[in-house]
């Protein structure tokens, strides 16, 4: 909802980039939020750190938006993780 | 669109899922950090180094966590949740503080919903009227005496349904006692006698049967009648059978033809047990004011109040230039039909809400004081939450939630106080009072919205009192000075100002107490002009079946009269129609025949009593000169008495005993002369009256006055027993001193004077509990000061006059705005007084005294403490 987008903290520069970023990322397949960091990290040649605590945010609010769908499974370490893909909605942006 | 309420919707119920998500997240995050922590492992770290490395990269958790879960739900609701807990932590710590917070507001609160719902079912409550705001009833005054009456001439009411134009339909109507005569003994009912029109004017459809119909007031009309729902409930046993049977009332057989529907009330402080159809003459009487009726009307659409008062005024003049002889200097204006039956409560229930309003006041003034003190002392954990983050917005909300938190305790606990607090003020008002909303006050909607109204206005004050400290201090030297409270000039400022603020309030409430209480004392100690002590008004109604003409009513009173004088413990026995101190403004013209009046003009009036001799000696008015009447007076010529105030006016030089009066078109011979009285009520001033023979015209439904040798109340079974034995079926009701009555007269003033006195000592206190919180503060603030000074060289009277200054300089700056204040404010009360002037100089010296000997009082403990500040702990204590 556009009052919640509202009240997001102005200083956080990277807010609208890191969506698409995620929304990037995801188009080419779905992944959990550790492999986003890492994706991050080596796309942007070791630049892009510093976002990983932005990362868990954005990925709720996409998710809240419907860009995103979310899906819990078991990972290899026996750790339940959350993977996420596109919707449709999210496909389109 | 849906999209967005789904949303919405979501939102809402991951509230409740709160939990679950967060475990969700916690094990999102453990998942991202065991893989970092992996990673580095392998990269080549210790495992401990891994585990950090991998936390520090992640970032700050905590943080994390919020921002995520603030996605989801309402963060705002999530944060009030919190404040909320916190207040009631912090509550429950300082129980004493919250307790003494909650108590001085429940009472403030509390009062003033009290008096609130008082004032509303009085003045705000609508009648069961259509548009009863637009209801007016008509008044008359006599322009030259002032004298205002309730109701207007019949001969006027003719003309004056004809000729207005500013009211939709002009309708009379009187009120009626009658005797009914059903199974068992008959017995009196009240109600009223309706001119057509009058039911339809008030939007009164029947229960049963019909309502009355323009031809049901013809002369000639079958005689018919309605009864009342609660009269029909009580004495017919809600017998729908009733209607179309006759019922004996007074002398004539009526039909009831309908019932009226319950709750119906007209006047609405009026019993209704009958309603019966009035004949209403179609062409004005000659003599225009030979019978009275009262009239009602409602204002037309368009037309504002000021508008109809200046229509009938117009009528009026109309009238006084066709018939100088009746309606000479005769006015006739409207009255609201709340302000008719309300009357003189408006402006003591008005002054009563302002009085309980500068007590809420001065409570919220103290607790702000308090909050702040308080404040003061937390600005340490403060200063250290907005080095944690905290927005100072948030700091802000947090202590407004805090005083919201205890303002809504003290709300509920003030309702319930009014709840009781509006059960013992009713009570305490007499019942001569009418008003219907008054015997039903009970909190209802608008009363519980002002509650809410006022405790949240209470709220955000405090709140606002204690967000501003946060502005006044710097927050990273208190972080860094190692004391305890700090100190802060502007707080300090703004105390002394409530304090400053309050003590005004409290004089401004002194002297209103004050004046009030001045009226009082002269209202009770003024000399009516006749003595009501031992004396015992009790009314009485013959059945009028038995008692038809005059002859036999005679008989009765002779009988009545001379059994009950010769009772033990009687000393005097009379009867008169018109009670005194019952605001009862009946007059007849006076007219000399020797002098008569000019054609075109109007005889003066002077007061009408009809009395027997009695009357006199039982309320020991003293005879001037002549005599009273008596026995002889029954069948001898028209005789009158005449009180002092006509005898120096219209007989200056001589005595009036043996002079003729006449009255309308009769003759009567003045008999004797007798002293004033304030007839209507005790603020009268003595006035003209004049005295008919009871003897030689009795009625049927009278009042007895009957003085008892030692306590009237006692001998009222004598009473009773002997009038039965004369006249079984004889009514006796309305028992009532003369002492009494007289009480009553001044009820009003009585109780305003109660309660804003019991207001102004509330606010006397809770202002000498302000300044001395105030000042103890103040001194253990200077606490080190008291101590240099002392080593200096003072003495503990220099540091006694130290403080004493400041608190007086506060408590006299308090006075004299509130001297300035007040006696701008008590000019609303000038209606209310007596005999005292606005600016009363002993009532303002003594308010000023009691303020500054409470302040004084209040200072001399701090004073005390300040005295015995021992120098070496005082520059020690850091």
């Amino acid at each position: 909802m556009s009052w919640r987008d509202k009240k997001e903290n102005p200083g956080d520069l990277l807010h609208g980039t890191l969506d698409l970023l995620i929304l990037k990322a995801l188009a080419k397949g779905s992944m959990h939020g550790y492999g986003f960091a890492e994706w991050i990290h080596e796309s942007s040649q070791n630049v892009l750190r510093v976002v990983e605590e932005a990362l868990y945010p954005a990925l709720r609010r996409l998710e809240r938006k419907g860009l995103l769908v979310g899906e819990w499974g078991t990972s290899d370490n026996n750790r339940r993780a959350k993977c996420y893909a596109l919707t449709a909605a999210g496909r389109k942006r | 669109m849906a999209g967005r309420w789904n949303k919405l919707w979501s939102r809402i119920t991951k509230l409740w899922k709160r939990k679950q998500l967060d475990r969700d997240l916690e094990d999102e995050l453990a998942f991202h950090l065991a893989k970092r922590e992996q990673q580095n492992r392998d990269a080549g770290m210790d495992a401990q180094e891994a585990r950090y490395a991998a936390r520090r990269q992640l970032g700050n958790t905590t943080s994390l966590k919020e921002r995520s879960c603030e996605v989801w739900t309402f963060p705002s609701l999530e944060s009030c949740w919190q404040d909320l807990l916190f207040a009631a932590r912090m509550m429950r710590r300082n129980r004493s503080f919250a307790a003494v917070v909650v108590l001085t507001l429940t009472i403030g609160i509390g009062a003033n919903i009290a008096v609130f719902s008082v004032a509303d079912a009085a003045l705000l409550q609508p009648f069961p009227y259509p548009q009863s705001d637009r209801l007016v009833v008509l008044h008359h005054r006599d322009q030259r005496t002032g004298i205002t009456k309730q109701f207007i001439a019949i001969g006027d009411y003719v003309d004056l349904v004809q000729r207005q134009s500013a009211c939709e339909e002009l309708v009379g109507y009187f009120d009626v006692q009658v005797t009914v005569y059903d199974e068992g003994e008959p017995f009196r009912a009240l109600g009223i006698s309706a001119a057509p029109g009058l039911l339809e004017l008030l939007g009164v459809r029947p229960h049963l049967g019909r309502t009355l119909r323009a031809e049901d007031s013809r002369k000639d009309a079958a005689p018919v009648m309605l009864l009342g729902y609660d009269f029909w409930q009580d004495h017919f046993g809600a017998d729908p059978s009733i209607v179309g049977r006759g019922v004996k009332i007074d002398r004539v057989r009526r039909q009831v033809v309908g019932i009226a529907p319950q709750g119906f009330h007209f006047p609405p402080d009026a019993r209704m047990d009958v309603i019966l159809p009035m004949t209403v003459p179609l062409v004005a009487p000659a003599d225009r004011k030979s019978d009275w009726t009262f009239a009602v009307a409602r204002l037309k659409p368009n037309t504002s109040f000021g508008q109809a008062a200046a229509s009938f005024a117009g009528v009026s003049r109309q009238l006084e230039q066709e018939y100088p002889s009746s309606n000479q200097a005769s006015e006739y204006f409207p009255v609201p039909l709340r302000e008719a039956v309300v009357g003189n409560t408006k402006p003591a229930l008005l002054l009563l809400l302002a009085a309980v309003g500068f007590v809420l006041l001065i409570a919220c003034a103290n607790i702000a004081n308090l909050l702040l003190a308080r404040s003061l002392a937390r600005q340490r954990e403060m200063a250290v939450r907005v080095a944690l983050g905290a927005g100072r917005w948030r700091l802000a909300l947090q202590l407004l939630t805090e005083s919201l938190a205890l303002t809504f305790v003290a709300c509920c606990s003030g309702i319930l106080m009014a709840h009781w607090g509006v059960q013992a003020l009713v009570a305490l008002i007499p019942k001569s009072i009418g008003s219907p909303g008054l015997t039903n006050v009970h909190l209802d909607a608008r009363v519980l919205a002002f509650a809410v109204g006022i405790s949240a206005a209470t709220a955000v004050a405090l709140g606002l009192a204690c967000a501003v400290t946060l502005r006044m201090g710097n927050l990273s030297a208190t972080l860094a000075s190692s004391r305890r409270t700090t100190r802060s000039t502007p707080v300090r400022r703004a105390a002394s100002a409530l304090v400053v603020a309050e003590l005004a309030l409290v004089i401004v409430l002194l002297i209103g107490a004050g004046l009030i209480l001045r009226t009082f004392s002269r209202l009770v100690s003024v000399d009516p002009g006749f003595r009501s002590d031992r004396v015992m008004t009790m009314s009485i109604s013959l059945p009028a079946d038995r008692y038809r003409d005059t002859g036999a009513q005679q008989a009765f009173y002779l009988r009545a009269f001379a059994a009950l004088k010769g009772l033990p413990s009687v000393e005097e026995v009379g009867a008169a129609v018109v009670v005194p101190l019952t605001g009862n403004n009946w007059t007849a013209p006076f007219e000399k025949p020797e002098s008569p009046v000019p054609a075109g003009e109007r005889p003066p009036e002077v007061g009408w009593q009809l009395a027997s001799g009695g009357y006199f000696k039982a309320l020991r008015l003293p005879l001037l000169a002549g005599r009273l009447f008596d026995a002889g007076d029954a069948h001898g010529k028209p005789v009158a008495i005449i009180s002092e105030a006509i005898q120096e006016r219209y007989f200056p030089n001589e005595t009036a005993v043996g002079h003729q009066v006449k009255v309308g078109d009769q003759k009567f011979e003045i008999v004797g002369v007798v002293g004033n009285i304030r007839r209507s009520g005790l603020r009268d001033e003595p006035r003209e009256d004049m005295y008919f023979a009871f003897e030689s015209d009795p009625h049927t439904t009278t009042t007895l006055f009957v003085r008892a040798a030692s306590d009237p109340l006692r001998a009222l079974p004598f009473l009773q027993s002997a009038l039965r034995s004369i006249e079984p079926n004889v009514s006796l009701f309305e028992v009532r001193t003369m002492e009494e009555i007289a009480n009553d007269s001044i009820q009003v003033t009585r109780l305003t004077l109660w309660m804003l006195s019991v207001f102004a000592l509330t606010a006397l206190a809770l202002a000498a509990v302000g300044i001395y919180a105030v000042m103890s503060y103040s001194v253990t603030q200077r606490t080190q000061e008291i101590g240099t000074r002392v080593a200096l060289g003072a003495t503990k009277s220099d540091i006694l006059r130290l403080v004493i200054r400041q608190g007086m300089g506060m408590a006299a700056l308090g006075t004299a705005i509130g001297l300035g204040t007040g006696l701008i404010a008590v000019r609303s009360l000038r209606s209310m007084l007596y005999e005292v002037t606005v600016s009363d100089p002993l009532t303002l010296v003594l308010a000023a005294v009691v303020v500054l000997a409470t302040a004084l009082i209040a200072c001399y403990l701090p004073a005390r403490r300040a005295m015995r500040v021992d120098p070496t702990v005082a520059l020690r204590y850091e």
